[in-house]
C-alpha cells in the first residue's frame, strides 16, 4: 500500500473516530423512532377494529372484512420513519459544515496542525468527503435492516389472515422516501447521488472560500452556489427561453443536466484544492 | 491497522448491506410477468394492425405491475427498457413509432397523437403555437409542418386562423387533420372560457399552395344549430372522403354539473363538396329493407322520447363510421348490431345484414374525457371492423377486442389480453389506453 493511501486511510479513520459518537446517536435514534413506528400502527389498527367490531356490534372477522387488511405500507408512510431519516439528512448537512470550522473555532486552532501534517492538503479535504459519505451510508444500511426486522415484527403481531400481501419488496419500491434512499431503481439513486455529491462539494468550496477570504469569500460563495444551482436547473428552462417546450427530448435534458453537474463537481474540487493549497489562511 | 477499525467495520456493515438489499431485490422480485392474446375465435393474427398500451395493475403485489406496449402483435414489457429509452418514452405508440423513426422531425412538436397525421408517402404536424409553448394563450396561429418521408423534405408553416364573425376564442386545439396530399382538412375546437361558447371550425390548406390566413369552410355549431355539442369521429385513415359526426343537444345539467344531452343527430361531412349530411333515423329511412321494424322502431323512440335521464339514454343507439367514399351506418342491439351502408347523395340507409357482438357494449364504450370525439373504440379499416372494450365476466375486467369482416359480417377474431398464469389472472386488472389502429401499409415500425 503507498504511502499516500496509508495516509489518506488515516486520516479518513481519524475523521470518522471524532465523529462516531455523532453517527451511533443517529442510528440509535433511527432505531428507537423505528420501533416506535412498527409498533404503534399496529396498536391503532386494532383499536380501530375493536372501536368498529362495539359499535357495529360485529364479529372480529366482519370488522377486518370491513376495514381491509393492515398494510406495512402504513407503517413505511408513519412519521415516525420518515423523521429520522429527516433528521438524519440535516444532521449530516450540519455536519458538512461542522466539520470544517470545528477545525478552527474548537478548544485549540487545530487546523493549523491539521494543515502542517505531512500529506497533502487535498487528502484532508478527500478524508472529511468520504467521512460525510460513509455517514450517510451507513444511515442508509441501518434504514435498511430496520425495515426488514420491523416488516418480521410485524407479521408477529399481525395474523397473518389480516395482513395485506403485498411483499416487502414491492412496498418498498412503491415508497417515495425509499425510492430515493434505497437503490431499487438505477438511474434515479445514480441521479439523486450526482446532485448530493454536487452539493456536498459545493458547500466545501464556499466554506473554504469564506476561510480564505473571509466575509468576501463568503459572498463569493454564495455567488457560486447559486451559479452552480443554475446550471444545475438551466437545462429544464431551455425550451421556456426558446418558446418551445419539446425542443430537446428528456433524455437529452437529462444528459445535458448529467454533464453541467458532473463538471460543477469537477471544478468545485479543482477550486477547493487551489484554495487549500494556496489561499487558506490558518 | 487495530486503529483503523471503526472505519474498516463501517464500511464493510454498508458493502455488506448494501450487497444483500440488492440480492434480496432480485431474488424477492416477482418473475417477469408476460401478456398473451388468449384468442377465443380466429387468429390473433388478426390484431397486427392493432396498438395499445396495456397498463397492468396486481393488487397482491403492486411491484407486478408493468406497463405494455403492444405493437405489431408483440407484447413489449416497458420496465426492460434502458434509463434513456424510459427517460424519452411517449405513452402513445404512434408518437413513439414516429420519434423511432423521424426523431429530428418531431424535435420541437407537439408530442400529442392527434397532431401527427401519417400517410404513406407523408407524415403531417397540425398544432398550436400554444400546443409548444405553454407560455402563450389564446394563440390562432396554428403550425403546420410535413414530412416527405423518401426524400426526407420538410416544409413548415405558420398560418393565422379567422374565426367566424362576433367570436373569440381562448383555447384553440386540433381534433383531427385528413390529408390527400397536398390538401389538409383540419378540424379544430375553439373555447371562450368567458360565455362559454365553444366552436368547431374546419379548415382548409394546400400544402403546395400556402396561404398566411385560413378562414373556416365550415362552422358545425352554426350550420347545425340548436347549439349542443358537436363531436368528431376518431379516424383511422386520414384519407377517408366522410367524416362522421355526432350533435348532442337538448342540455341538461345536473346537479353535480354533469351534462346530459337528450337528443343526438348524426351527419357526415362532406370534404369534397364541403356540406353536411344527415343520417335518417332508422324510422324514417323510407328504403330500409327486411329490417326487424318493430324493435328497431322501439330503440329509437327509446332515444328521442327520453328526457335526459342517464339510464333511459343511450347516445351509442346509432353508429357511424366511413371509409374511402363508404359511410357505415349501424344500429346498437347489444349483443348484435344491424349493418345499413349510407348513400350520401340519395341519403338512403341500405340494410346490409347483422353482426354480432362479442358483448353488449365492446365497441360503444364511450372513453373520450374531453368529449371532442366519439367513436374511440370502434374503427374501420381495410375492410375490417375493429372494435375493443372490457369483458366483466371475471371478477377483475380483462381488455377483449374483436375483429370482424364487414362485407360477409362474420367474425375474424375475438380474444383477449390475459397473462400465462391464471392464478395471476385473478389478481391483475389490465387496462388499454391509447387504442390506435394502424392500416396496412403504414408500418409502425422501423
Amino acid at each position: 500500500m503507498s504511502h499516500s493511501v496509508k495516509s489518506f486511510i488515516k486520516l479518513t479513520s481519524f475523521e470518522l473516530e471524532r465523529i462516531s459518537k455523532v453517527f451511533f446517536g443517529l442510528i440509535g435514534f433511527t432505531l428507537i423512532s423505528n420501533l416506535i413506528g412498527y409498533i404503534f400502527p399496529i396498536l391503532r389498527f386494532n383499536q380501530d377494529i375493536e372501536e368498529y367490531m362495539i359499535s357495529q356490534n360485529i364479529s372480529v372477522e366482519m370488522a377486518h372484512d370491513a376495514l381491509g387488511p393492515f398494510s406495512f405500507d402504513r407503517v413505511l408512510n408513519s412519521g415516525w420513519i420518515a423523521f429520522p431519516i429527516v433528521i438524519g439528512v440535516t444532521s449530516i448537512g450540519l455536519y458538512a459544515l461542522f466539520t470544517w470550522y470545528r477545525e478552527w473555532f474548537g478548544k485549540n486552532t487545530f487546523a493549523y496542525r491539521l494543515f502542517m501534517l505531512p500529506v497533502p492538503r487535498t487528502q484532508v479535504f478527500f478524508s472529511k468527503l468520504v467521512t460525510i459519505y460513509i455517514g450517510i451510508y451507513s444511515l442508509i444500511a441501518v434504514q435498511m435492516l430496520s425495515v426488514f426486522g420491523g416488516y418480521q415484527l410485524t407479521n408477529w403481531l399481525i395474523a397473518d389472515a389480516v395482513m395485506d400481501p403485498n411483499p416487502l419488496i414491492s412496498l418498498i419500491h412503491s415508497n417515495f422516501l425509499f425510492a430515493y434512499l434505497f437503490p431499487v431503481d438505477t438511474g434515479l439513486y445514480f441521479t439523486i447521488n450526482l446532485i448530493g455529491l454536487t452539493g456536498i462539494l459545493v458547500v466545501f468550496t464556499i466554506i473554504l472560500l469564506e476561510r480564505s477570504y473571509a466575509l468576501k469569500g463568503f459572498g463569493l460563495g454564495l455567488m457560486y452556489a447559486g451559479f452552480v444551482i443554475v446550471l444545475g436547473i438551466l437545462p429544464h428552462f431551455i425550451g421556456e427561453f426558446a418558446g418551445n417546450r419539446y425542443l430537446l427530448f428528456y433524455s437529452e435534458l437529462m444528459i445535458i443536466t448529467y454533464i453541467l453537474l458532473a463538471l460543477a463537481s469537477i471544478g468545485s474540487i479543482i477550486w477547493s484544492r487551489h484554495l487549500i493549497n494556496r489561499k487558506i489562511t490558518i | 491497522m487495530n486503529k483503523q477499525y471503526k472505519l474498516i467495520g463501517f464500511v464493510a456493515f454498508i458493502l455488506i448491506v448494501f450487497i444483500g438489499f440488492k440480492v434480496y431485490d432480485v431474488s424477492a422480485s416477482p418473475e417477469q410477468m408476460n401478456l398473451t392474446v388468449s384468442t377465443e375465435l380466429g387468429e390473433a393474427d388478426q390484431m397486427e394492425d392493432i396498438q395499445f398500451i396495456a397498463h397492468t395493475f396486481n393488487y397482491t403485489n403492486y411491484q407486478q405491475s408493468p406497463n405494455f406496449e403492444f405493437r405489431d402483435g408483440s407484447f413489449q414489457n416497458l420496465n426492460n427498457q434502458s434509463m434513456f429509452e424510459a427517460m424519452d418514452y411517449h405513452f402513445s405508440p404512434s408518437v413513439n413509432s414516429l420519434i423511432d423513426r423521424y426523431r429530428s422531425f418531431v424535435r420541437g412538436k407537439s408530442q400529442s397523437p392527434n397532431h401527427f397525421t401519417e400517410t404513406d408517402n407523408h407524415v403531417i404536424y397540425t398544432a398550436f403555437m400554444s400546443d409548444v409553448d405553454w407560455n402563450v394563450r389564446g394563440s390562432d396561429k396554428l403550425l403546420i409542418s410535413s414530412l416527405n418521408k423518401s426524400t426526407e423534405e420538410e416544409k413548415d408553416f405558420e398560418v393565422n386562423l379567422q374565426i367566424p364573425d362576433g367570436s373569440s376564442s381562448y383555447y384553440y386545439s386540433v381534433v383531427d387533420t385528413y390529408v390527400n396530399y397536398s390538401e389538409l382538412t383540419i378540424i379544430v375546437n375553439t373555447y371562450n372560457s368567458t360565455n362559454e361558447e365553444e366552436l368547431t371550425l374546419i379548415y382548409e390548406f394546400d400544402i403546395e399552395n400556402p396561404t398566411d390566413t385560413l378562414t373556416p369552410v365550415a362552422h358545425l355549431e352554426s350550420e347545425l344549430g340548436q347549439g349542443g355539442k358537436v363531436q368528431v369521429s376518431t379516424n383511422v385513415n386520414p384519407a377517408n372522403r366522410y367524416i362522421p359526426l355526432r350533435h348532442l343537444y337538448d342540455i341538461e345539467e345536473t346537479m353535480y354539473g354533469e351534462m346530459i344531452y337528450s337528443s343526438v343527430d348524426f351527419y357526415v361531412y362532406d370534404r369534397q363538396t364541403q356540406e353536411l349530411t344527415a343520417i335518417p333515423s332508422f324510422e324514417d329511412s323510407a328504403t330500409m329493407v327486411d329490417g326487424d321494424d318493430s324493435s328497431d322502431n322501439s330503440q329509437s323512440d327509446t332515444a328521442n322520447e327520453n328526457n335526459g335521464t342517464s339510464d333511459d339514454y343511450s347516445p351509442d343507439e346509432m353508429i357511424v363510421l366511413t371509409e374511402n367514399e363508404s359511410v357505415y351506418v349501424a344500429q346498437n342491439k347489444g349483443e348484435s348490431v344491424e349493418w345499413y351502408t349510407f348513400n350520401v347523395e340519395s341519403a338512403d340507409l341500405q340494410q346490409v345484414g347483422t353482426l354480432d357482438m362479442a358483448n353488449e357494449s365492446i365497441g360503444r364504450e364511450f372513453v373520450d374525457y374531453y368529449q371532442t370525439t366519439f367513436n374511440n373504440t370502434m374503427h374501420v379499416s381495410d375492410g375490417k371492423l375493429y372494435a375493443s372494450g372490457v369483458d366483466f365476466n371475471q371478477e377483475i375486467g380483462a381488455p377483449v377486442f374483436q375483429v370482424s369482416d364487414l362485407a360477409s359480417l362474420e367474425i375474424l377474431f375475438y380474444g383477449a389480453i390475459q397473462t400465462d398464469d391464471p392464478e395471476l389472472n385473478e389478481v391483475l386488472e389490465i387496462s388499454v389506453y391509447e387504442y390506435e389502429i394502424i392500416p396496412d401499409g403504414l408500418e409502425s415500425n422501423d
